[in-house]
């Protein structure tokens, strides 16, 4: 585990990931913790997206695709899955630490009926959540269109869609952002549960997805191999 | 059992053949594999350590055809060093070899074993504390030697190894490759003769995909006995001329001459005296001269 951790958390990632969350507490200021989630929560599932894109095509950008690609299937599946996992905490530990980055930077007051614990702990799995999904559908269209740019690109134009108020006519359940009860209630938004519960499961469905990609031949695209220095010889 | 390749071809598109119907039988030691930039070496490498699927014909690793169904355990039998070879950089020497041996699928007590053995014997082992980021080219490549050997393969494919590297590095690398060839299977490609001169007796030469020597390489070196020689020019002018019409291996511009050795098929009529050839004299004759 020590290898893929080293692998899948290069300093660079670690900077910015930190420097990003930074950023978004100085720009997003709140007056309440409720407030927080809805700061926090859309904001990270970008970031999580970025993070994980190249978890499998770091191997293409370093020329290490060749000799990657002749580890048996089992090892390399489990090789990936630890890299999503180490990602996944890091970004919840992230989040879970910079939360009260808000806190300390604005002095939010709790209106709402509900501790403060409470409102921490349904905002962290909100977030992971969302981070899930974000993370490996960016992760799956990189590895599908073997393109990071367009990977991240893709994820962009969804998350902009999906944070925007044309979000709106689509149901309640295939918003992944949702917070139950648009007017707020006493100060508390509840995180609508349906919606997250279902990008997991379809985040769940892309994995298995990706396991296929890993085991196809690196070459089946040549224009993609011969980008990544491997010039028609 | 080794490898044998029978009718490869490897089209990308129409009338763009990469390889064009290769059949070669190669067993124990270490064979060569020469051909310009765009010969085809690096495909046929791809096609036997099933990176790439080939249009049509069929190869084998030690007897096993390679098909998806055999993929995986074709894949236990080779070792394979692109030329294109990154490693990890935040990973020490020991770290990225102990990560490969992990991911080949061995025990702890095996790899570290074959760790401490390859890393002694490519001279690694003062170095391996070293992060993978401050290794130099040649250091790196020996790296990459070591994680293709790490599961002990039967069969070693290695392309283009000594490209890039100084003399020191280049001599280093190929006597490694003689060594590991003892006991297995070892295909070395390259478009530099002295590499291949230095390390096989073997060789295989492609062009434009299509095989033009496949044999001995003491063989291809008397082919082009009685076709190479030596000339000297006392100026320019007369040199050009002839440059138009000969293949031109080697040129020396001396005090107040320019000696040529060239190759051709028949002996010219002009005075020339008649040199013993070396490989790279009889890989220009055979692929540019030889009728």
């Amino acid at each position: 585990m020590k290898y893929e951790a080293k692998i899948t958390l290069p300093f660079y990632k670690v900077i910015y990931s930190m420097l990003f969350m930074v950023i978004i507490i100085l720009v997003r200021p709140i007056s309440s913790y409720s407030e927080i989630i809805s700061v926090l929560e859309s904001s990270v599932a970008l970031l999580a997206g970025v993070f994980m894109a190249d978890n499998y095509y770091m191997e293409y950008m370093s020329d290490r695709i060749s000799t990657y690609y002749l580890f048996p299937f089992k090892k390399k599946c489990i090789s990936l899955l630890k890299r999503i996992v180490i990602s996944q905490v890091y970004l919840i530990a992230l989040i879970a630490v910079f939360y009260w980055g808000f806190v300390l930077m604005y002095h939010p007051t709790n209106y709402s009926g509900v501790s403060i614990a409470m409102l921490y702990i349904q905002c962290v799995c909100a977030c992971a959540t969302s981070m899930f999904f974000m993370g490996i559908l960016c992760f799956t269209a990189t590895n599908l269109l073997r393109n990071i740019g367009i990977g991240i690109g893709c994820l962009f134009l969804l998350w902009l869609f999906l944070t925007s108020s044309i979000t709106r006519i689509l149901p309640q359940l295939l918003q992944p952002f949702k917070l139950s009860g648009e007017v707020v209630q006493d100060g508390f938004l509840t995180p609508y549960w349906p919606s997250r519960i279902l990008y997991v499961v379809v985040a769940i469905g892309l994995l298995f997805l990706n396991l296929y990609l890993v085991n196809k031949q690196p070459d089946y695209n040549k224009k993609g191999w011969c980008k990544h220095g491997n010039k028609g010889k | 059992m080794g490898i044998k390749v029978s009718n490869l071809v490897m089209e990308y598109k129409k009338d763009v053949k990469s390889l064009d119907h290769v059949n070669l039988n190669i067993d124990h030691g270490i064979y060569g594999l020469l051909g310009e930039n765009g010969a085809g070496k690096t495909t046929l490498m791809k096609i036997l350590v099933t990176l790439l699927t080939p249009t049509s014909g069929t190869a084998e690793i030690n007897g096993l055809t390679v098909e998806p169904k055999n993929f995986e355990a074709i894949k236990k039998q080779i070792g394979y060093l692109p030329q294109e070879f990154g490693l990890y950089p935040n990973l020490t020497v020991r770290e990225s070899l102990e990560y490969v041996g992990i991911m080949s699928g061995m025990n702890k007590m095996e790899y570290q074993k074959q760790i401490d053995y390859y890393l002694e014997a490519t001279g690694l082992s003062e170095h391996q504390a070293k992060k993978n980021r401050q290794l130099s080219g040649g250091m790196k490549r020996r790296v990459g030697l070591v994680q293709a050997l790490l599961h002990n393969p039967s069969i070693l494919i290695v392309d283009e190894p000594t490209t890039g590297l100084d003399p020191e590095e280049r001599i280093r690398i190929r006597n490694l490759l003689v060594d590991f060839s003892t006991d297995r299977t070892v295909l070395f490609s390259t478009h530099v003769t002295e590499d291949l001169a230095a390390t096989c007796d073997r060789l295989c030469i492609l062009r434009k995909g299509q095989i033009v020597y496949n044999g001995r390489m003491n063989e291809l070196i008397a082919m082009a006995d009685n076709h190479v020689f030596s000339r000297s020019f006392q100026n320019e002018v007369d040199f050009q001329k002839f440059q138009r019409e000969y293949k031109i291996t080697s040129k020396i511009y001396e005090a107040n001459a320019i000696t040529v050795r060239f190759v051709s098929e028949i002996a010219p009529d002009f005075p020339c005296s008649c040199c013993t050839p070396n490989l790279e004299d009889a890989y220009i004759y055979s692929l540019y001269v030889k009728k």
